[in-house]
This record gives structure tokens, sequence and C-alpha cells, in this order.
């Protein structure tokens, strides 16, 4: 009998290949420093929004976070037992984590800033309208989703900083997010943290107070 | 089901994902009705095979050998994918822990695999034709993925394969299997996975 746990660590060692094998083949940079468009930026006066380009993630990391916080919404919530539970990576990149996401049983979407990345992204997920062209700095849908997800999707701590703390205010009562990166959830008292041996996980429990 | 087995589930289905992509991205794909070069003897382009299997054939199989032959103590073992595809099943063989090379013969597909699995550590992609490769003798697993779509091409091309292959060599085949009925060979591992050793001269 083969240990599931070596397979999955071969198969997730395999899937991180075939990732940068993707981002390599597209150009669109493998390592955490890699800035794509820096020119298309700069739309935003003197100061660039520093968009990253592609950061893939930990697979595995990743995935043990989402399945846990999958099962805790359908253990937990009676709200969903009819419906689909909607996730969202904010600055999804090539979509690895809403095809991720959407193999655990949310459904999932995606919303990405760079227009060549989108592009792949659109290919990869294949799911008609699962990728959004946008900027999660005015994107006004974020209180439509249940799971809010983001991996360092902005190089500046201070606009990733001012993100986060407007994601809090427009995000619903009930929602849930995956932070990465900036985290003013854990100062927040709207919020509450789910126990994770992943990622933090935190239920926007009130209305954040201005 | 255990969270383990929900975790090789999901990555087994990204795997597929990410393999039907590189297919589609380089229209090599990529179902069970494709061939490119229809000309040189239905030579299929590049099928996806299940990843779970193959993972779980490799090693189990990787497991056996070291269990169980003296023969690799202080050696690796070399395997080769005849007509490889992308590389997939070689980059696979390689994390297991084998010396892994791949054998392509549509050029087009052979830059990808050359590109995706040349670059890592124990992987290694060999331009060629498996009707006519002469180096078959010198590997200690062969496998292969119905490579050729041609069916009676594909059995005289395993047969030949297994008077070319040496004894003690593994053979995983998949497509024409003449090994099941031929006394050089036996199958080992479990009724699960078709592997078989050559035991004797054929």
């Amino acid at each position: 009998m083969i240990s599931q746990k070596r397979m999955a660590i071969v198969l997730g060692s395999l899937v991180r290949s075939y990732q940068h094998f993707v981002i390599d083949t597209y150009g669109i940079g493998n390592n955490y420093s890699p800035r794509v468009n820096r020119e298309s930026m700069s739309h935003y006066g003197s100061e660039p929004m520093n968009h990253y380009g592609f950061v893939p993630s930990d697979v595995d990391f990743t995935m043990v976070t989402l399945i846990l916080l999958y099962d805790h919404i359908r253990s937990t919530s009676d709200r969903f037992i009819d419906r689909s539970i909607s996730f969202l990576d904010i600055g999804c990149g090539i979509g690895n984590v809403v095809r991720l996401a959407e193999v655990i049983g949310f459904s999932a979407y995606g919303l990405e800033y760079n227009k060549k990345i989108y592009e792949v992204a659109k290919r990869f997920v294949c799911v008609p309208n699962a990728i959004k062209k946008g900027n999660m700095l005015t994107f006004k849908g974020y209180h439509k989703y249940d799971v809010l997800y983001y991996y360092q999707p902005i190089c500046s701590n201070g606009i990733m900083s001012n993100f986060a703390n407007k994601l809090a205010r427009e995000m619903k009562v009930g929602a849930y997010v995956v932070p990465h990166g900036s985290n003013p959830f854990k100062d927040i008292k709207s919020f509450k943290k789910i126990p994770s041996s992943g990622y933090q996980i935190y239920k926007k429990i009130a209305e954040v107070q201005k | 089901m255990s969270n383990l087995k929900r975790r090789v589930r999901v990555l087994e289905n990204l795997l597929h994902d990410y393999i039907s992509f590189i297919s589609d991205l380089y229209k090599i794909s990529g179902t069970y009705s494709s061939r490119v070069n229809k000309e040189d003897v239905c030579h299929y382009g590049f099928i996806p095979s299940s990843s779970e299997y193959s993972l779980n054939t490799l090693i189990s199989l990787y497991d056996y050998i070291k269990n169980t032959s003296d023969r690799f103590v202080d050696r690796s073992t070399l395997f080769l994918d005849i007509g490889c595809g992308i590389g997939n099943v070689v980059v696979m063989a390689g994390r297991v822990g084998f010396d892994a090379e791949g054998l392509e013969y549509n050029k087009k597909i052979y830059k990808v695999a050359k590109r995706f699995a040349g670059g890592y550590n124990k992987c290694h992609i060999i331009k060629g034709n498996m009707l006519t490769f002469r180096n078959y003798h010198k590997y200690d697993i062969l496998y292969y993925y119905e490579p050729i779509a041609n069916r009676e091409v594909m059995l005289s091309f395993a047969n030949r394969l297994a008077k070319k292959m040496k004894v003690g060599a593994y053979v995983i085949p998949n497509g024409a299997n003449p090994f099941k009925g031929m006394k050089a060979f036996r199958r080992v591992l479990s009724k699960y996975h078709y592997v078989y050793e050559k035991i004797t001269e054929v």
C-alpha cells in the first residue's frame, strides 16, 4: 500500500513544476520579486501601484487551508446548504488558486489587473466568467463573495495596508478572508480568527466601525 | 475520505489541468484520437495518462526494486519512457527517484519535453524513433503509454522490445502487451499494476 502522504508530496512537487513551466513559457516571472508592466501602473500619479506580476504560492499549504475552510463553512453554517460558496482570489495571477479552490468545491473566481496575465488565467481556468479583469484597488464587488483570498498582490506596504482596510469594510458580515501579506484583520474587533494549521483565516462577525 | 486521500485527489486534478493546458498551449493535445504527423507510422502525438495510476505504479516499483534487489544498492535505476510526449512521466519518475529518460520522435513535442523535463535533475530527453532505437538493453525500467496508433506496428514493437531489453529489467506496458503471455516474463507487484520482469532471454 502506497503512502498517501508520499503521493501528495510527489504530486505537489509536480504541480509546482508545471506552474513554473507555464509562468516561464509566458515570461510572467517566477519568484517573489517580479513586477510586470511597471509602466502601466503609473496612472496613479507619481506613486507606482506596484502590482506584483505573479507570485506562485505553496500549493500544499494553500490546499490545506482551503480544504479546512471549506469543511469549516459546510459544517458550521446552514446558509450554504442550498447554495455554493463563492470564492474570490484578489490578484489571481494565472488562476492557479482559483482552479485549486474550484477543485476543492468552491464556486471560484479570480480578479486580475495585468492584461497579459489575465489572458493566461482565462485560458487556464477555462470556466466562463470565472476570471475578471479589474483593479483590486477600485473593484466594487467584494461584498458579493463568501471567501476572499489574496497572496501579496501589491508590493507597496502602504498601499497594501490601505487595501486590506478597505476590504475589511466592504466585505459582507459572515464572509471569510484569507490574507497573505498585509493583515489588519487580527487587530479588528469585527473579525474572529478561525483555528487553522495553514494560512490565517478570519471571519467578519460585525460591521467595521469607522 | 481521509484528508490525505482528498489532497491526493485535488492535486491529481490540478496536475491533469496543467498537463492539458500545456498540451493545448503548444497545440499538441491530447485525446485518444489525436495523431500528430499521420504520415509517420501513426505515432501518437501526446496522450496525458492518469497521473495517479502512473505515480502509484512508479512508487510501488521503486520500493519493490530497492527492497528486493541488491543490484541497485550502489547505483541508480535507469528508467525510459518510450514516446514520452511532453515528458510528464519522465519528470514524475525523476521525482520518485529514478534516473529518468524520455524518448520522443515528434520534433515539436521533443522541443517542449526538452524545455519542460530537460531542466530537472535526473531527467533527460532523447530525440529518436522508438521503432529503430537501439539502446533498450541499457535500461532497468521501460515504460510506454500507447505511443503508436497502429495496433500491428505497436505489437510488433512490443515483441521487439521483449527481445531487446535485458534480463532483470522491468517493463510497464500500456497498450499492446505481449508480456503477459511470455514465459520469459513474470508479473510483479499486484493485480492492480501491469509490471513485468524479464527473467530469462526470449
